[in-house]
């Protein structure tokens, strides 16, 4: 084989790693279709390419759904069974096969001719879950498209596929990223995408190393290229020379023994150099992640997402099932807490379909979501405390309510809760009475308030990712703004001091619980402004407690409060390699 | 051919799984199926004809089966969009 050229491509790190390896689209960009017409003697011939593909894409997706099946998401393997029925659909398929027949059209143009037709009908619909099936659709004519230039010996099972493979697509989804997962693949890499999204975050707590936002790789990238994906620096290497591939072996050694290392602090106290306490907790999202955890001594679960249960379905969780689910959790931890963080949909957390209500927000972070959305929609919030608190039954649970903006919402919330231990009482079931409800603070407005906020919880935790966002007014997922997200922005400092100082002088335990905490750049900044609980990805908690082991809390407070107080972008960024290079 | 007429009473009426298993019972018989909403008629055999019935919770579905298994199918039908497809 001829030798290719190296090509280097630079987009988002967001989640660590280096891998080496043989790469896999799974989905190619929009076909370009041309209308094109065949000579009547090929007409039998090209109706069985046409068949074939179809059959083509049949296999692929029961392979995809057996192997996804067998694994942890039922939720996907309905929406494959969608799709297994639509390539099996004899009025969609009969209706492209009369027009290869009758209008001797080529397969590619009457599949597509049929779904413009198949748009124009879902377009007259009312009904906008039903209207937006017809993106499965689109999925199936994909997918057949692309198979139509396949040989039959070409099936391929989409899922052992991605082992050992590089996974590259247009954009992740969450579903992208179990699936790689699930089957072992190395790493992702999509054309679109953003730090803080959905995705970013599933595929962090795996720990599969991923890059995001590198515009048109598709284009200049074959199926079965050698690639290097490098999580830490957002490069790809397609086609790697010899010296490329010695040095990220290399690395890749490296960061093995690292790893080791790093297992030995686990055993650890978690304690500063200068004997502080600190609590150290992880945020999860996904029950899969308690095997990750399983391996590190924690303090407790300081955010456990609820949105998984939620999300990728048609029908809402019932109590029962979240009851089951969340005892599993709680039950798991033992006798450390664990912090259910009610349901919090919106904003860059796609709302699923079986909650979005009304008219699409135009401006969905200032819209419906977090507590607002409880608020609307009582009995999802009162089903979902009610599993929760019966949970806590078999452990240690408390109740985090996200988005809140006001101090009247945190009243209209406790007497949900209220009422869902009334209903218990009813239904005669077991649950836990007493247990501690705090907020998120994630807003401007409650960092400034958090003093008279604090009379009426029992803990803050500071949501850091929101709380940038929305005091700097930027969407952390528009890439043309998203330069501005700064979480050492002093404006963002100051809100995290005064919920800091809120919470002790009123007594109650503040924690951080966004991206921050992870951040081995912020982590001793953080601690110099009197911070002294942190919940983080599982990832990122080996070295962060490293840091924490040697770190003196007396000697950094000085420069902590230069740093706060700096507004020089430079002189701030030296300030802070000074305190992480020198304390 | 036997004809009745089915009122679909789950939350999120004929989406996508609900749909999906229609077909999947609808394939079982032989006999063919007919499923209306008002004028809008569907080969109860196609997914994509169904779901462009596009039925809310609260619709009246006309269902009609021709053929040698035609009481079977509608009965188990009935029995399937009765029981909110078996998902509330």
């Amino acid at each position: 084989m001829k030798n290719k050229m190296a090509i280097i491509l630079k987009g988002d790190p967001v989640s660590k790693g280096i891998s080496i390896g043989k790469c896999y689209i799974i989905e190619k960009g929009q076909p370009i279709i041309e209308k094109k017409f065949i000579k009547k003697e090929k007409l039998s011939k090209e109706v069985n390419r046409f068949k074939k593909a179809v059959q083509i894409t049949l296999n692929e997706f029961i392979i995809l759904k057996k192997n996804v099946g067998r694994s942890i998401s039922k939720n996907v393997s309905q929406l494959l069974e969608t799709q297994i029925q639509l390539s099996q659909d004899t009025i969609f398929l009969d209706s492209i096969i009369k027009n290869i027949k009758t209008r001797l059209f080529t397969a590619e143009w009457s599949i597509y001719n049929e779904f413009q037709n198949l748009e124009k009908s879902f377009d007259k619909i009312d009904d906008i879950y039903i209207k937006q099936r017809i993106d499965d659709i689109k999925h199936v004519v994909h997918t057949i498209l692309n198979n139509l230039s396949k040989k039959v010996s070409q099936i391929k099972n989409n899922s052992k596929y991605f082992k050992n493979r590089i996974i590259i697509a247009n954009d992740l989804t969450p579903s992208d990223v179990l699936l790689t997962h699930e089957s072992k693949g190395l790493g992702l890499i999509s054309e679109f995408g953003g730090q803080s999204s959905h995705s970013s975050i599933l595929t962090r707590s795996l720990e599969i190393p991923t890059v995001v936002n590198i515009k048109d790789i598709q284009k200049i990238i074959n199926n079965d290229d050698q690639i290097i994906i490098d999580g830490n620096e957002g490069i790809v290497i397609i086609n790697p020379d010899g010296d490329a591939l010695k040095y990220y072996k290399s690395l890749q050694i490296e960061s093995l023994k690292k790893k080791k290392q790093l297992t030995k602090v686990l055993n650890k106290k978690n304690v500063t150099k200068n004997n502080k306490k600190i609590e150290l907790m992880v945020n999860l999202e996904l029950p899969q992640e308690l095997k990750i955890i399983n391996k590190i001594s924690t303090d407790g679960v300081g955010l456990f997402r609820t949105e998984y249960l939620y999300t990728e379905r048609e029908d809402l969780p019932s109590e029962q099932e979240q009851f089951l689910a969340y005892k599993k959790i709680v039950q798991k931890i033992k006798n450390k807490p664990v912090i259910f963080r009610t349901l919090d949909i919106g904003s860059d957390k796609e709302v699923p379909e079986n909650i979005k209500k009304g008219s699409i927000a135009r401006n969905p972070a200032l819209g419906l979501r977090g507590i607002r959305h409880s608020l609307n929609d009582e009995i999802i919030f009162i089903n979902q405390v009610k599993a929760i608190m019966r949970a806590g039954y078999f452990g240690k649970i408390k109740i985090l309510l996200p988005m809140i903006t006001n101090v009247s919402e945190v009243y209209t919330a406790f007497n949900l809760i209220e009422k869902a231990k009334q209903i218990l009482r009813k239904e005669k079931k077991k649950f836990i009475k007493n247990f501690e409800t705090g907020i998120m603070i994630e807003v401007p407005s409650s960092a400034v308030l958090a003093n008279r906020f604090a009379k009426y919880v029992d803990f803050f935790s500071i949501g850091t990712n929101d709380l940038v966002q929305y005091t700097l007014a930027i969407d952390r997922i528009d890439e043309e703004v998203n330069y501005l997200y700064d979480p050492l922005n002093s404006a963002v400092l100051s809100l995290i001091k005064m919920t800091i100082d809120a919470g002790k002088k009123n007594n109650i335990p503040v924690a951080l619980c966004g991206e921050m905490a992870g951040d081995v750049k912020c982590i001793k900044l953080l601690l110099g402004m009197g911070l002294r609980s942190f919940s983080m990805h599982p990832s990122a908690l080996p070295e962060i407690k490293n840091i924490i082991l040697e770190t003196n809390t007396a000697k950094i407070e000085k420069i902590t409060n230069k740093i706060m107080n700096c507004d020089d972008l430079v002189q701030k960024n030296k300030l802070l390699d000074y305190l992480n290079n020198n304390f | 051919m036997l004809e009745k007429i089915i009122k679909i009473d789950n939350k999120l009426g004929l989406h996508a799984r609900a749909a999906a298993k229609i077909v999947t019972l609808s394939s079982k018989y032989k006999s063919k199926i007919t499923i209306f909403n008002g004028k809008k008629s569907a080969d109860a055999k196609s997914i994509m004809k169904i779901l462009m019935l596009s039925a809310p919770k609260g619709t009246l579905l006309k269902v009609k089966a021709s053929g040698e298994d035609e009481s079977k199918a509608i009965m188990e039908l009935e029995k399937l969009i009765n029981s909110k497809f078996d998902e509330e």
